[in-house]
């Protein structure tokens, strides 16, 4: 998936928008969202952790969800600081971690509780039932309570379909005052606002696309195999690899990160090339 | 280090090249497709897993664990592959019959350990 090309959404009028128009990908540092209304339009993992990051500075939030999804605790979490979240090492700990065998136990405890995590993503497994009733529990308790988030984002699919995000903070901040979800889908793109699938009119000053990447394994650029094998081509609709790293007319071409290649893990893939 | 492996040996042994056949592509797409019924990947929602697609095959996951997938990638199955030599015989590698070992009057009973013999 090439996270240097990124997916602009197909909204008519996205063009003519006369305020700051950005995507997650291509994030421009210079522009101040203090006090502004802002659209975020996407939920997944970019979206996930924009929404929390920008809702305490900004005015205004007007964020698009087009589709619900699952806020999991977070992995590994006994690891982590109090409830699972992001902490920083203390002094104490990384004076431990100067010693080679604490650092390498330290280590290899995480990873091997991340290996670990293949047989929740397994139907009929007593891991699968836990991670998805702990999930619609962790989420509806950050929910307050409040049904109407809670119908909308909380999925009838199985947990781990989509990408898996912890998301720190999203659900507490889609409750505050100046955040307004949108469970319907932005429709068109004014000069000066968005319009959703109701037909109403969301003023803003910048809209932060967070809608993702072209999820193709084939590259941007051309690849010619044997018999003139395109690989864009080949692998348009159902890329078929073999074994993830090397494809059928492209004899000595090896993949890393190719079709079918992540292995049965949370956002953890690559490691074992 | 899988790609570095197949590099080596086809240095060594004077490969052309590789090109994986195509009824081994088949049956590890089949293989896995069936296995990942049974994940959470194949559920009804639109992911990147599938393509950007609800329903359909899984295309971005691996059918085993992380620990399944290390074992895989650490063998080179070369009946999986149609291989083309540089060279018409294919054992040209053999080269004059002497090894490096023979060549520079190195340990020539390396194979003799305390204990036993390898």
């Amino acid at each position: 998936m090439p996270y240097s090309n990124w997916r602009w959404p197909n909204l008519p009028g996205l063009k003519d928008f006369k305020g700051h128009l950005t995507h997650s990908a291509a994030w421009d540092h210079n522009y101040d969202y203090h006090d502004k209304r802002i659209a975020v339009i996407g939920n997944g993992s970019s979206a996930i952790q924009i929404v929390p990051s920008l809702q305490p500075i900004v005015k205004h939030m007007t964020t698009f969800i087009r589709s619900p999804t699952w806020i999991s605790s977070n992995f590994a979490a006994q690891h982590a600081g109090p409830d699972g979240k992001n902490f920083a090492y203390s002094e104490q700990q990384m004076k431990e971690f100067a010693d080679p065998n604490k650092l390498l136990a330290y280590r290899k405890k995480i990873e091997h509780d991340f290996n670990k995590l293949y047989r929740g993503l397994q139907y009929g497994t007593p891991e699968y039932e836990f991670f998805q009733e702990q999930s619609r529990g962790i989420m509806t308790s950050r929910l307050n309570g409040n049904k109407e988030i809670a119908d909308k984002l909380i999925p009838t699919w199985s947990f781990g379909c989509r990408r898996l995000s912890p998301g720190d903070g999203y659900l507490e901040a889609l409750q505050e005052p100046n955040v307004t979800p949108i469970f319907n889908a932005a429709a068109r793109v004014t000069e000066d606002g968005i319009i959703d699938s109701d037909g109403k009119e969301h003023k803003v000053d910048a809209i932060v696309c967070a809608t993702g990447f072209d999820v193709s394994f084939a590259k941007q650029w051309t690849v010619t195999g044997r018999d003139g094998a395109v690989l864009q081509e080949q692998w348009k609709d159902d890329p078929q690899s073999y074994f993830s790293v090397c494809a059928k007319n492209f004899p000595n071409l090896f993949f890393i990160l190719g079709p079918n290649s992540r292995e049965l893990a949370v956002s953890r893939h690559g490691r074992f090339y | 280090m899988y790609a570095v492996k197949w590099v080596e040996k086809m240095a060594k042994e004077h490969i052309h090249s590789i090109d994986p056949k195509q009824e081994a592509v088949d049956d590890f797409n089949v293989y896995t497709q069936e296995f990942l019924k049974r994940t959470v990947y194949t559920s009804h929602c639109r992911s990147w897993y599938k393509n950007n697609k609800i329903d359909g095959p899984v295309t971005a996951m691996w059918a085993g664990s992380p620990m399944h997938f290390k074992d895989m990638m650490s063998v080179q199955r070369g009946e999986d592959f149609d291989i083309k030599y540089c060279t018409p015989n294919r054992f040209v590698f053999f080269g004059n019959g002497t090894t490096s070992r023979d060549a520079t009057d190195a340990d020539l009973s390396y194979y003799l350990r305390k204990d036993g013999f390898s």
